[in-house]
């Protein structure tokens, strides 16, 4: 890593032109009491409080009958009101000092939580009576994407936005897998899936507030590999009669997806063009012969350390950990199916290696 | 050297990748300046390098994977001698690879843990053919005393993971199978896991300060004490819930649980500070102590309404609590460095 002073780094930043408030930046930097102390376990905690919390609090309103559980209107009036003032609580108080605002925003995260549980079943039995025609499930995504929508922009928590569009996604994913006869329906979600990540992962002018849905998107991403591999479990389950977009197509995208930021890559001269299309042709390869899991999996790596994000990298590899695990008890092959494709994998991988060995690009700076 | 002084200038101050994650949170820099930052600060030059690696060790897992994935399919057309053959072969390949490639190196030590988990296999697949009977443990037992030496001499991180983990199962397997503890021990078996644990992170801790390459990484640490956690959590909780004084191994156990938590909270705060272990530990806390908040509730406040309400009111003061102590405590500037 580079060894230089802050100031010459926002002269760097600055001359590159990415760096457009200059003086802001050096009085936030200079001003200690603006730096966020809430590192990523802060939020973790935060998380565990506010789902603990909003049990006991749900109890609460049970036990006391403030909310009438039978009657949608009270459910929503409950629902907008606990939203409303979790936001007010949280612009009232971020500001305050560390102990005030520890309070406060573990308060405003299960008030949100709680407002949003409510607004959510008493939207959604309210659809129901106004259209009677159309499927719960469809319903209740609805209701979902009316609360999460406007209150990823008012309520700015990471962790409330990540939950929320998380739960947003898949519940849109459980529609496309479960209310269709054909599986091209989650082909097309799959593939607005990663156009959606890629444009939040390359999108240069996006900024921090869309971090929570990026990586709501690639853990939902995660969760459409792992019923890849079920698909056998998933169809017994869902309305798909036949899957007219085989697993292979969903891999092959999923390839062509990651090559396309590949291209883009600034590779460190000397470039050596046989490793990298090799590179390429073995993830193709990789696509028809291996599992979706596999390449998600992989791509995260990949992305990971060209986007400098550690965090995608660890995810990646707790990922295929887990899904190796998982792979073992998918009932859509046999053992020695997955053998193959797990052995053939690896040794196609080794092969990319080789050739990168023999072109003398892997050589340690 | 990590200092910080009221006094600091921009121009004295360390840039690290943390002032760029900084100006983005905080709205100063787009993604395109974010990430041209953080490639200003630490470039990526060793691409191929590290392609390499990644080629490596993936190729490695997945074939090791595909390995075991073919024997656990049990394939009847394999006679028992071809399978016995070609397991011993590929052990004597992954040795001879370990040998060749020098054990100092990734590839050997990648040959060394083929080899380990081989030998695993070989035991699965003994037992599969002879119906030796032997149960579970016996397997594990064997493999991890067979695989001891190997990873003695191949200081390998990963490949010790692996042997504690068949220590913990040899245990576990042992407890339910053969030693078969009456209903008042049965709560011993975490105490033994603590045990065997916390010796190894001990030994652990004890060799990193004495600088040994191999466990410099914070990832074992990190990972071990996840597992000790969690261990100590299962016995906490369920003495607290069940509220149950007449069971000595779930008092024991639990109070053991105990004696860890608070003892990693120490250690990871004043002695050898780590944030994240003293994090998960607070975390764990956090949760042991709503637990107790809800049993004495239940106890002594028999009106459902104040009970939760007054529930509600506990969470709410021990996350936060918590979230201000974490905040306190991690002294985020205090890791931005001096510019030479």
């Amino acid at each position: 890593m580079k060894n230089i002073s802050v100031q010459a780094l926002l002269d760097w930043l600055e001359n590159q032109g990415v760096l457009k408030q200059r003086g802001s930046a050096e009085a936030y930097l200079l001003c200690e009491e603006n730096i966020d102390h809430a590192p990523v376990y802060v939020h973790m905690l935060i998380g565990l409080g506010a789902f603990i919390g909003c049990w006991s609090a749900i109890g609460l309103l049970y036990a006391s009958g403030l909310v009438d559980w039978k009657n949608d209107l009270s459910l929503i009036i409950a629902g907008v009101f606990g939203m409303g003032l979790a936001i007010l609580i949280q612009y009232a108080l971020k500001n305050s000092d560390e102990l005030l605002h520890s309070f406060s925003l573990q308060l405003a995260c299960i008030l949100m939580m709680i407002g949003k549980v409510l607004f959510v079943f008493g939207t959604l039995h309210k659809l129901l009576i106004f259209f009677p025609t159309i499927g719960g499930s469809w319903l209740a995504t609805l209701s979902i994407a009316m609360v999460v929508i406007p209150t990823y922009f008012a309520f700015p928590v990471m962790l409330d936005r990540f939950i929320s569009t998380l739960v947003l996604l898949i519940a849109l994913l459980g529609n496309m897998l479960f209310e269709f006869n054909y599986n091209l329906a989650f082909y097309g979600y799959y593939v607005a899936l990663l156009g959606l990540i890629g444009w939040l992962l390359n999108a240069k002018s996006k900024h921090y507030d869309l971090e929570a849905l990026t990586y709501a998107s690639i853990v939902t991403l995660g969760f459409c590999a792992i019923i890849l591999s079920h698909t056998e479990s998933f169809a017994g389950m869902s309305h798909i009669k036949q899957w007219l977009v085989p697993p292979v197509v969903f891999n092959l995208t999923l390839v062509i997806a990651i090559i396309l930021p590949c291209l883009a890559i600034e590779l460190p001269k000397p470039l050596n063009h046989l490793s990298f299309w090799s590179s390429c042709i073995a993830l193709l390869i990789l696509g028809i012969i291996s599992t979706n899991g596999i390449i998600y999996g992989i791509g995260l790596l990949i992305l990971g350390y060209e986007k400098h994000r550690r965090s995608l990298i660890l995810f990646g590899a707790v990922f295929l950990c887990l899904f190796i695990i998982d792979y073992y008890y998918s009932l859509s092959l046999n053992l020695a199916q997955k053998s193959a494709i797990l052995a053939g994998s690896g040794g196609l991988l080794l092969m990319v290696r080789m050739i990168l060995q023999h072109e003398q690009w892997d050589k340690e700076p | 050297m990590n200092q910080y002084h009221d006094s600091i200038t921009l121009l004295e101050e360390k840039a690290t990748p943390l002032v760029v994650e900084s100006l983005y949170q905080h709205g100063l820099l787009s993604q395109n300046g974010r990430e041209k930052g953080l490639a200003y600060l630490n470039p990526h030059q060793n691409w191929g390098y590290w392609i390499s690696n990644i080629l490596l060790i993936l190729g490695w897992v997945f074939i090791l994977s595909g390995i075991i994935y073919f024997f656990a399919f049990n394939w009847h057309k394999m006679s028992s001698y071809y399978k016995f053959s070609s397991i011993q072969v590929l052990i004597l390949v992954c040795l001879a690879g370990a040998w060749a490639y020098e054990i100092d190196n990734l590839r050997g030590k990648l040959f060394l843990t083929g080899g380990c988990v081989l030998i695993g296999v070989f035991l699965a697949v003994f037992g599969q053919i002879y119906q030796t009977g032997a149960d579970s443990y016996q397997l594990f037992l064997a493999w991890t005393l067979i695989i001891t030496p190997l990873v003695l001499i191949g200081q390998f991180a990963p490949l010790w993971a692996i042997w504690l983990l068949l220590i913990n199962l040899t245990v576990i397997f042992y407890w339910q199978q053969d030693f078969l503890p009456t209903k008042n021990h049965q709560y011993y078996l975490y105490v033994i896991l603590l045990g065997i644990n916390s010796i190894c992170l001990m030994v652990r801790e004890w060799l990193y300060n004495r600088k040994v390459d191999c466990l410099q990484g914070r990832w074992h640490r990190i990972l071990l004490c996840i597992a000790l956690l969690m261990i100590s959590f299962i016995p906490m909780t369920l003495f607290i819930m069940d509220n149950n004084f007449t069971n000595p191994s779930l008092f024991i156990s639990a109070l053991v649980g105990y004696c860890l938590q608070m003892s990693f909270l120490y250690h990871y705060r004043y002695y050898m500070r780590d944030q994240w272990v003293f994090a998960l530990t607070v975390m764990s806390l956090s949760v042991i102590t709503c637990e107790i908040g809800y049993q004495i509730l239940d106890k002594f406040v028999k009106n459902d309404v104040l009970n939760y309400l007054l529930l509600t009111l506990v969470v709410l003061g021990i996350f936060s609590g918590s979230a201000y102590l974490l905040r306190k405590t991690s002294q985020r500037r205090a890791t931005w460095q001096v510019a030479p």
